[in-house]
């Protein structure tokens, strides 16, 4: 079988998306004809693609796909994004950036009397720093009366994990890869604190559904029916446009500081080992001019920059601090780079989930490293998380056949204070082991000696 | 204006949660409404007085069961 279906794609019957090679194919039922139809005619869609607000979608022949599947229905096409990414792998910033361009789509949706007909996170994903809506197919004609049937999802899979750190300092990450639809209102305003629930907004998109909910559970089926189409119109874009606003002001909340978003500024690192390490990974870059790089413990994504600067298109950054990460969206969001900074806990990759375990693929089926960067990454998991030197480097060489990797040595300040409270178990933890068990998968092209403690970077090459 | 919003708040405050099942979409459905205005208050208003009601009337064991639509794209 040559078309491949999409395995996330199964909830709308209205459209599947399918894969071919590197292609990407919007399939549109006959169901769906007709909605598609008519919002053509508003050339929202064109327009919005024209800004880059929504992917482009180019109408194929069928016959010429060469799939009976196809014949009778209309085909669109889909530009290829370079990574797929999560919600749940996003930082404050980019899980904000992607909910105020959904309320933007839907307000400007509505003036061409169109609606969205879901509200999901996963709906929008990021080129860089930018984030673009790729579900063309939910956007359904308008009718009068009608209300906003993604509400209730919006608030679970955007307001509700700002508002977490917004207000109480928690990041949404581990709550919402748990369970996948979001942060259910009813359990996230058991912690809301009672004088927080008379704040208005609060009140309105939280209380108010959860309390009505509850209300409503006691009702006869038959005594709600017909209420969902008396909403003015007015009333619809006035939800939309004060929700936009309030959005827009959330800031996280930072309780009690950061592990490592400082470390940029604490100038831990002599200015001469910065140089050194910025000329090392250009002369890498440079050679072996690799399209897409991961650069694994990015911090605020200064290697990115330097990655990108010296050729790589696209750099994808993973840490799993958030003020790092948070600078480092900030820096590519300001600098027009192409690098998306993702949450990752090295030693626990988000797993492939949802239905049928195959719906959302973990980090490891994303793969798509022509060469991984692993700077001041090697000692968290080695020895903060007991990861054995040669699993660590097994797993390295498995994301991208090159890469750099720097070796810290236990004289290391940094290294020192990790071991402070604890029994050092670690006895063959040296630069000489570490090059070795290196060896005997890869070979080293390069090694250079950057801190006056002994930190090491190595260039190296997988062998077959 | 005012006053209608702070009524809102002390009734809905005021509501004991039901563990039973309906779609839980109508909450959002029914907030919207509220915060749609006018329509709203007369929704509120059935509602509860279908509450008051129930004190008095036997509910219909014949209600049909509710569904769980919680899945959406």
């Amino acid at each position: 079988m040559s078309f491949f279906p999409d395995p996330a794609s199964f909830r709308d019957p209205k459209g599947k998306v399918f894969k071919k090679d590197d292609r990407i194919f919007r399939l549109i039922s006959e169901q769906g004809v007709k909605d598609y139809e008519l919002v053509k005619t508003t050339n929202f869609l064109s327009n919005m693609s024209k800004l880059g607000k929504i992917i482009q979608a180019t109408e194929v022949d069928p016959a010429g796909l060469d799939s009976p599947d196809f014949s009778t229905s209309v085909v669109l096409e889909h530009p290829r994004l370079p990574f797929i990414s999560y919600p749940y792998e996003w930082c404050f910033p980019m899980l904000k950036k992607a909910a105020q361009l959904h309320l933007e789509l839907q307000i400007k949706a509505l003036e061409e009397n169109l609606m969205f007909s879901d509200a999901s996170a996963y709906n929008i994903q990021f080129q860089g720093p930018q984030p673009i809506f790729i579900d063309v197919l939910s956007l359904r004609p308008y009718r009068e009366g009608q209300i906003w049937d993604g509400h209730r999802q919006f608030c679970e899979q955007f307001l509700n994990p700002l508002l977490l750190r917004s207000l109480l300092g928690v990041c949404h990450n581990s709550w919402y890869r748990g369970n996948l639809e979001g942060i259910p209102s009813d359990e996230f305003s058991k912690l809301l604190p009672w004088y927080k629930k008379f704040s208005k907004n609060i009140f309105l998109h939280v209380v108010l559904p959860v309390r009505m909910n509850n209300l409503a559970q006691n009702q006869k089926t038959d005594s709600l029916s017909g209420l969902s189409s008396n909403l003015p119109k007015v009333s619809l874009k006035n939800i939309f446009t004060k929700l936009l606003s309030w959005v827009s002001e959330l800031q996280p909340l930072y309780s009690s500081g950061s592990t490592w978003g400082s470390y940029d500024s604490m100038h831990c690192y002599q200015e001469e080992e910065v140089e050194k390490k910025q000329q090392f990974i250009s002369e890498f870059i440079q050679n072996t001019k690799p399209k897409t790089v991961w650069d694994l413990g990015c911090n605020t994504g200064e290697y990115s920059e330097i990655a990108l600067k010296s050729g790589a298109r696209h750099v994808i950054g993973f840490d799993y601090d958030q003020t790092s990460l948070e600078k480092a969206f900030t820096r590519a969001d300001n600098n027009n780079l192409n690098l998306l900074p993702l949450y990752l806990d090295g030693a626990n990759p988000s797993p492939s989930q949802g239905w049928n375990n195959e719906e959302r693929p973990g980090l490891l089926k994303r793969k798509n490293a022509d060469a991984v960067l692993a700077l001041a990454f090697e000692h968290h998991l080695t020895i903060g998380r007991n990861i054995p030197i040669p699993q660590f480097l097994e797993w390295l060489i498995s994301l991208a056949p090159i890469g750099v990797v720097e070796f810290i040595p236990k004289e290391d300040p940094n290294l020192q204070r990790m071991l402070s409270l604890r029994e050092d178990i670690f006895t063959d933890y040296t630069e000489k082991t570490f090059r070795n068990i290196l060896e005997r998968k890869c070979k080293i092209i390069k090694s250079t000696i950057v801190s006056k403690t002994g930190r090491t970077l190595f260039w190296y090459e997988a062998t077959k | 204006m005012k006053l209608i919003f702070i009524l809102f708040f002390l009734l809905a405050l005021s509501v004991v949660p039901a563990y039973s099942y309906l779609d839980p979409g109508a909450g959002s459905m029914l907030a919207q409404l509220i915060m749609g205005g006018v329509a709203g208050l007369v929704v509120l208003l059935k509602l509860y007085w279908g509450k008051f009601k129930s004190i008095f009337v036997k509910v219909d064991s014949t209600t049909p069961e509710k569904e769980n639509s919680s899945q959406t794209e």
